[in-house]
């Protein structure tokens, strides 16, 4: 029997049966949650309640989500690797980072309850395949014709358009609680509010003409004030603020009534390196899923 | 159209960005080069390339010229008066021609009929300076940009077929310049100054070209000085007498002054300076004087940061 590596042209993943490409990289990590209970007559050991965390990292062509179907997020999906399936996954977290230097990228967390296998993962007598992922011959229509990896042209600007951005994370925490019934082996997911979603500016610190119209806090922080409001309108206190981010896909993601949540300068050392700024803004959604993510069309 | 590009055909002018080009005087070469730095995207299920994108690209130009008691290549695109520390221009921005006669047969550089090449907003990246006792003194300097245009209106004028004198070995001013006592008394039969900005390029999001190009500061000089030995190597170094409050006989922090004079009555003819601060002695090596029948010579390495000026 030949002794074929399984690489990753040879992999596609699916959510609930539909491919996604520009996938980088996946990672399954499962805890069957055992449990150990030592008696008179001796040890038990059973099978508790299973985890499964998946977490799919893609070139990410835009900031509302990864291309094709986005699920996970109110109602389970089913994550696939050619037949390695995780059952009933939600998100637990989705990051996007745009750096300067390097592609745009998503990484999307999961927590599922039970990973099985039905076929070998690869048939040992064929070949890598052009993403052909049921081996029957033919491509799978959802991978995309060869387009333009997204990098940092792509990024269309926003709040910040005016400052010499290095990087922007835009992350999301999904945290659940798990309530387990009696009578049912699985629980069910609910999701924990507040949900907390966070982005971050990397900024290349560089002189800047003070009192500019819609002056950033980077301004100020020269001149010794602290924050400065970020949005267009003078009345918005800087308690609630605005930002607005253009993605590379002509899509944006506004993040509405943030909150400064860190800042911190580094760099600037004696080794050379430049000076950067770098600033986390907080949302905090009580109800409903805020703020609202776009579905890649 | 020329066959063919040669060294009377060709010329480079500098200058500063928001300024006017020079011509540079006793041009020996110049060399450009572009450079693209490439990325791939792959993607799991699919052996094809995904995408494979350009990240950067940035110009090179190199050009040198004999030391000819003209101003250097420094100065003409400086435009720096007197004693220039390099590290006021690790944020100048200059521009950078180069072109070629269209008519092989002119005897000089004819700005109408030529075909050039321009780079701007690009930075200076290195100098380098060479004073050997068998040779005309040189300077080599190196620029680095991102954009480059050409076509006929790219044109260079002619140098203008200079009076002055070109600088050699009886020009160096032993009693002007201030060398390390480690050589000095010595047979110099070479020296070499030389800096490099370590240029690296600095991106964001939105805009593809590089916003900015910075010095990599600290930066590292150095002052290399090759003497033919009329003795073996007599540097002591005793490593057991360094205290904490002394370093022995160790060699220690020096300035360098390295002064060549101006040609005396060549016309336009100045001489040149270059100082080069808190420098210590960090090689030393003795070579040759083999059975191959050569003269043995010692090199003596100095090394500091940032500490650089030129004059002339």
């Amino acid at each position: 029997m030949a002794n074929n590596a399984l690489q990753y042209p040879s992999l596609s993943v699916k959510y609930n049966g539909v491919s996604t490409p520009l996938v980088q990289s996946v990672t399954i990590d499962g805890d069957s949650g055992l449990e150990t209970l030592s008696t008179p007559s001796g040890s038990v050991i059973a099978h508790g309640p299973t985890s499964v965390n998946v977490s799919v990292n893609s070139l990410s062509p835009s900031i509302g989500g990864p291309t094709g179907t986005y699920s996970g997020l109110r109602e389970p999906v089913d994550i696939s690797i050619n037949s390695l399936q995780v059952s009933n996954c939600f998100v637990n977290s989705i990051q996007y980072s745009l750096e300067s230097d390097g592609f745009f990228t998503s990484s999307f967390s999961y927590q599922g309850d039970s990973v099985s296998q039905s076929t070998p993962l690869m048939d040992l007598t064929s070949g890598p395949s052009e993403g052909d992922d049921n081996g029957d011959g033919v491509p799978d229509p959802s991978f995309p014709a060869t387009g333009k990896a997204p990098y940092r042209v792509f990024f269309g600007g926003g709040s910040f358009d005016e400052e010499n951005l290095k990087s922007i994370s835009i992350n999301y925490t999904y945290d659940r609680e798990l309530i387990y019934a009696q009578g049912e082996a699985k629980p069910f997911s609910v999701l924990k509010y507040p949900v907390e979603s966070t982005i971050s500016f990397q900024i290349y610190v560089s002189y800047k003409t003070q009192n500019q119209p819609n002056a950033t806090i980077l301004d100020n922080l020269y001149t010794g004030v602290y924050l400065q409001q970020l949005a267009c309108d003078d009345a918005t206190p800087v308690e609630s603020l605005n930002i607005t981010i253009s993605g590379p896909a002509g899509d944006s993601v506004s993040f509405g009534g943030v909150r400064i949540k860190d800042m911190s300068v580094e760099g600037g050392s004696v080794n050379g390196e430049p000076l950067e700024y770098n600033m986390t803004f907080v949302h905090y959604a009580y109800e409903g899923i805020s703020p609202r993510v776009y579905q890649y069309q | 159209m020329a066959n063919r590009v040669y060294y009377s055909s060709q010329g480079v002018a500098v200058g500063l960005q928001t300024g006017t080009f020079a011509t540079v005087e006793g041009g020996q070469s110049v060399g450009i080069s572009a450079n693209f730095s490439l990325e791939q995207a792959f993607q799991m299920g699919r052996i094809a390339i995904y995408d494979n994108i350009m990240t950067d690209g940035e110009v090179t130009i190199t050009t040198s010229k004999i030391l000819d008691g003209n101003d250097t290549i420094y100065k003409l695109a400086t435009a720096a008066a007197g004693l220039s520390p390099i590290v006021n221009q690790s944020e100048t921005e200059f521009k950078v021609r180069v072109a070629s006669n269209t008519n092989e047969g002119a005897s000089a550089l004819d700005a109408s009929a030529q075909l050039g090449t321009e780079v701007t907003g690009c930075f200076l990246s290195s100098v380098s300076y060479t004073i050997p006792s068998d040779g005309f003194a040189t300077e080599e300097v190196s620029f680095v940009g991102d954009n480059k245009a050409v076509g006929s209106a790219k044109s260079v004028s002619a140098p203008s077929g200079s009076t002055t004198r070109a600088t050699y070995r009886q020009m160096f001013d032993q009693n002007g310049s201030d060398l390390p006592s480690e050589v000095s008394g010595l047979n110099v039969t070479n020296i070499a100054i030389s800096a490099d900005f370590g240029r690296e390029a600095m991106f964001k999001l939105g805009q593809f070209r590089p916003f900015h190009r910075y010095a990599n500061f600290p930066f590292e000089v150095t002052c290399e000085f090759t003497v033919s030995n009329t003795s073996t190597d007599q540097s002591p170094i005793d490593l057991d007498g360094v205290t904490a409050t002394s370093d022995g006989n160790l060699p220690t922090k020096q300035d360098i002054v390295v002064k060549l004079t101006d040609a005396a009555g060549f016309a336009g003819s100045h001489g040149y300076e270059f100082h080069v601060s808190g420098a210590r002695l960090n090689t030393l090596s003795q070579d040759g004087g083999d059975t191959g029948g050569g003269n043995a010579t010692t090199t003596l390495g100095y090394q500091t940061f940032n500490e650089l000026s030129i004059s002339g």
